[in-house]
């Protein structure tokens, strides 16, 4: 058996009230579904800070015995994208809000990414729009635990939020999604004696075969240079604080920090062009779209594919060319950012996969 | 499938994990793959026995026994049948990855419940 799990599962405000509502050290919120993940690795952070006293005179020329004060939990993820987990940290980062951002379609009427191919019952396209979700002071939050079964060791963290979150794809091995952020209360617990589930080892990761990167819009470069990589990370500035009249040593409150959510990356250019120099140079203002579907049918062997894809208003905000050198082939990378400008949503983020919905 | 269970009509067994997506799940240490809204025939050559389906449900595993109709079953079987030669591939494929952290064992774990 494997020698742990990794889990989680959102923390909301009531059964059925889908509202985020960080846990803490003897704060309880309701919780959504509990989900297991086939990470490649994930662990907790206690982050302490004891409390040093050599700073006072007691006539003894030695270190004082230092005491516990404060506790600053993080957390860290790493695991394949698969099109279902892929979902569950989108909707960590910007909302299971079906109000504000989040939207989930599924019927007649819903089709994958190619736009036409209609999703079959099962089958569903959820889209975060920005400005994302959730409403409010409060970030989304989770639950998460590391089971480290065969040390008999179990470490939950609550009040978990995603700070930092990134989508790359590399040649190989399939797309790679990084998490990280703080949290609230982590606490070592006795043995849940969960039974550890995974989706069967059939349904593909993302790959790099699956992503296709375009430009489009009257201030897109005219003659772009071959992508041959794109990575994306978005930033949800998120703080942990302490409130007065709470007897804890750990942060009692998550809440949203100064800032809205910011998606940015970087482009790999095979070759420099001059189009998109002059275009990062201008701030041109154009959409990158970033298409990631999957040779892989959601039901048998027609029909819709899974798929993730993200439209973006982007200006390039920087990059670099390749040193000018006795080379034939001189490429160039380009750093973009999605912004608003005044009209269209800065990002749109839709996935079609075969979970119903991430509000639950 | 019918809320109240009759031992005596066929059986299967769905995966009882709400949100779950509608994909074949295995279950750390139980034999097959089950999915939440398709049930498993149980009993059957090569399938988990009702004794060891209820023997898995006591122990806390994520599965629920549910009734079949008679007519289904064989639909169900080629499904069940179906999924797991897709785990078995799916798991001969993800072997040629390069498999790092937590993932070797999970793999493990994941080819000896689609084992023939």
């Amino acid at each position: 058996m494997a020698n742990g799990y990794f889990t989680a599962k959102y923390e909301q405000a009531g059964a059925s009230n889908y509202a985020p509502s960080p846990g803490a050290e003897g704060i309880t919120p309701s919780y959504g579904l509990l989900r297991y993940f086939p990470i490649q690795q994930a662990k907790p952070s206690l982050g302490p800070d004891p409390m040093e006293r050599n700073d006072e005179l007691r006539n003894t020329d030695q270190p004082l015995l230092q005491i516990t004060d404060t506790y600053d939990p993080t957390w860290e993820y790493q695991s394949r994208a698969y099109p279902d987990i892929i979902g569950w940290h989108l909707a960590q980062l910007l909302g299971r809000d079906t109000t504000s951002g989040y939207a989930v379609a599924a019927g007649a009427g819903a089709t994958d990414l190619d736009g036409t191919t209609a999703l079959a019952a099962g089958q569903f396209a959820h889209t975060w729009t920005a400005p994302f979700g959730p409403s409010g002071a409060l970030p989304q939050t989770s639950q998460l635990l590391w089971a480290y079964k065969d040390q008999g060791a179990f470490l939950r963290l609550n009040g978990a939020a995603t700070e930092q979150f990134e989508i790359d794809t590399p040649d190989k091995g399939g797309v790679q999604i990084k998490a990280n952020g703080p949290g609230t209360y982590l606490e070592s617990i006795s043995d849940p004696s969960l039974t550890p589930t995974y989706e069967s080892p059939s349904i593909r990761p993302f790959v790099h075969a699956n992503l296709n990167v375009a430009f489009s819009g009257a201030s897109a470069p005219s003659s772009p240079g071959a992508a041959s990589g794109f990575n994306v990370q978005i930033n949800n500035p998120v703080t942990a604080v302490r409130t007065l009249g709470v007897n804890s040593q750990y942060p009692d409150r998550m809440e949203k920090d100064d800032g809205p959510i910011m998606l940015s990356g970087s482009i790999a250019k095979r070759n420099l062009t001059k189009t998109e120099w002059e275009a990062m140079r201008d701030l041109n203002l154009f959409t990158i779209t970033a298409r990631w579907q999957s040779s892989q049918f959601m039901t048998g062997s027609t029909g819709a594919k899974y798929g993730l894809q993200m439209t973006i208003q982007a200006q390039l905000v920087g990059g670099d060319v390749d040193d000018l050198d006795n080379k034939r082939r001189h490429g160039s990378s380009f750093n973009w950012v999605a912004v608003h400008d005044g009209s269209t949503a800065s990002a749109v983020i839709k996935l079609v996969n075969k979970t119903a919905t991430y509000a639950a | 499938m019918s809320d109240k269970l009759d031992l005596k009509a066929p059986l299967g067994v769905i995966l009882d994990l709400p949100g779950a997506p509608e994909t074949p799940h295995t279950v750390i240490g139980v034999r097959g793959q089950y999915r939440p809204n398709v049930a498993t025939p149980i009993g059957g050559n090569g399938e988990i026995t009702l004794d060891e389906a209820k023997a898995a449900i006591a122990r806390g595993v994520p599965l629920r026994l549910v009734n079949v109709a008679k007519k289904d079953v064989e639909a169900l079987r080629e499904q069940a049948a179906e999924d797991l030669a897709d785990a078995r591939r799916g798991a001969v494929q993800a072997r040629k990855e390069d498999l790092i952290g937590a993932e070797p064992s999970v793999l493990n774990d994941q080819l000896e419940a689609v084992k023939e």
